[in-house]
């Protein structure tokens, strides 16, 4: 493991959460957030976790600074108050700071030492790591954790992203639709024609080879969602809306979570319990080879589905309302 | 043939870093956003790509050397076409007239709002 580097990278996730949260200027903060999450991806990878490293930079770095750049522009900021904080006197706020931010590294540098040892291979990771290959056929033992011992959560995971993009599409939905054909330049839309092909690819890899290589329905799906917001951004809404309505969306995303629960209740009907894998009519194949690990490859098309039809349609939703304030 | 191409490699990286170095000052030090944008995309793009490229040898495998092509060839593509979104969107909004450099001139005609 290469500490020093752990030790820079550290240093500096540390630095700029310090300066997105103290920044008066919003736009800034954003950038410095997404550059935090670019380092934490960075720190994931090194410390072999590729698919949390997967996650952290798709998310970290293009959702959530797309869907901040959304809301910035749906709200009105008021200027900070010029007068002395009273929650907090100013001689001691940047002591404090300083203060919390040295406690954290220590607590970092503490866990990378900690994770650097044996002990903590004592648990139930021993286990995962040794039989994971026989009790399901996967190769990527956190696909197979995630998928087949924990597959009850990740249900219950993308139910809340369910309700997420339920809830969102609720509050935003007044109003009536009104769809931008203007988009960005030529030179831009040609080289997105050139480029969207080569993403597409790469996020059906992702998805298709969750249980082979570090991925999945997550990651596969959330770099679906970033390829139809750049569509969304670069066309104009009109264009995506076209292409790829609204309610197929949601009946995408609603077939993703009806995929979810039929594979478990063929696992019930089997007799091996609800999402059963091996123990239900699924085969393990081939270690390496594209059909193995039983159902995983169901399972990451479902939340596949889910996660890119939810976070696209959250950001259209949102991006819809801000065309019908801007070209009024 | 190994240790020929690591060394052109380091060297391909020093450039890089040097480069990087530059577009960093540019972005700090230059007046306005279009000079801005040049001395960040130009000096950028050769930077990244020439670390791509110089670590090429260091990859291991012609399989990684020919990833890290791909990546260097996704940068020239994707790096020019952001910088013309950007610098397109500042034209269009003439963000220029907040910036003292332009002040005494009048925002330039010639693009209309919608194609």
């Amino acid at each position: 493991m290469s500490e020093p580097l752990l030790a820079f990278l550290y240093f500096f996730i540390l630095l700029t959460a310090f300066v997105a949260v103290f920044l008066d200027d919003l736009l800034s903060s954003f950038i410095s957030l997404s550059v935090t999450g670019v380092l934490m991806a960075t720190v994931f990878a090194l410390l072999r976790a590729p698919d949390v490293a997967l996650t952290q930079a798709i998310i970290n770095s293009g959702l959530i600074t797309s869907l901040l750049l959304v809301a910035y522009s749906h709200t009105r900021r008021t200027p900070l108050p010029s007068g002395p904080c009273t929650a907090c006197p100013s001689w001691l706020r940047w002591p404090l700071a300083a203060l919390i931010c040295f406690l954290l590294a220590v607590l970092l540098f503490r866990g990378m030492y900690s994770l650097a040892g044996e002990r903590a291979l004592e648990t139930a990771s021993t286990h995962f790591l040794a039989e994971t290959l026989r009790e399901t056929g996967a190769l990527n033992v956190v696909a197979a954790i995630l998928l087949d011992y924990r597959a009850f959560d990740t249900l219950g995971e993308t139910t809340v992203i369910f309700a997420a993009v339920a809830g969102i599409s609720l509050l935003l939905s007044g109003g009536k639709h009104v769809r931008s054909r203007q988009g960005l330049s030529f030179i831009v839309k040609r080289g997105m024609a050139l480029l969207t092909p080569f993403l597409l690819l790469y996020a059906a890899s992702i998805l298709f080879l969750g249980h082979l290589t570090p991925g999945g329905g997550f990651q596969g799906g959330s770099v679906f969602a970033t390829v139809a917001i750049l569509i969304c951004v670069v066309y104009g809404t009109g264009f995506d809306a076209s292409r790829v309505s609204s309610k197929s969306k949601e009946t995408l995303e609603v077939g993703g979570a009806l995929l979810f629960v039929f594979i478990g209740l063929l696992g019930a009907a089997w007799g091996g319990g609800f999402l059963a894998n091996l123990k239900g009519p699924f085969f393990p194949g081939t270690p390496g080879s594209l059909f193995s690990g039983g159902n995983m490859l169901f399972l990451n098309l479902a939340v596949g589905l889910k996660v890119g039809a939810g976070l696209s349609s959250i950001f259209y939703v949102m991006i819809k309302i801000l065309e019908q304030e801007g070209e009024q | 043939m190994m240790p020929l191409l690591r060394f052109l490699g380091s060297v391909c990286i020093l450039a890089g870093v040097f480069f990087s170095f530059a577009a960093v000052v540019a972005i700090l030090r230059f007046p306005d956003v279009y000079t801005r944008l040049h001395g960040g995309t130009k000096a950028l793009s050769g930077g990244a790509l020439l670390i791509l490229l110089g670590s090429m040898p260091y990859a291991g495998s012609s399989l990684g050397a020919l990833k890290l092509l791909l990546i260097a060839v996704f940068f020239l593509i994707s790096n020019p076409m952001a910088s013309h979104a950007i610098a397109r969107a500042c034209h269009r909004r003439t963000l220029f007239k907040n910036f003292s450099h332009f002040s005494s001139e009048t925002p330039i005609e010639g693009e209309s709002m919608r194609e």
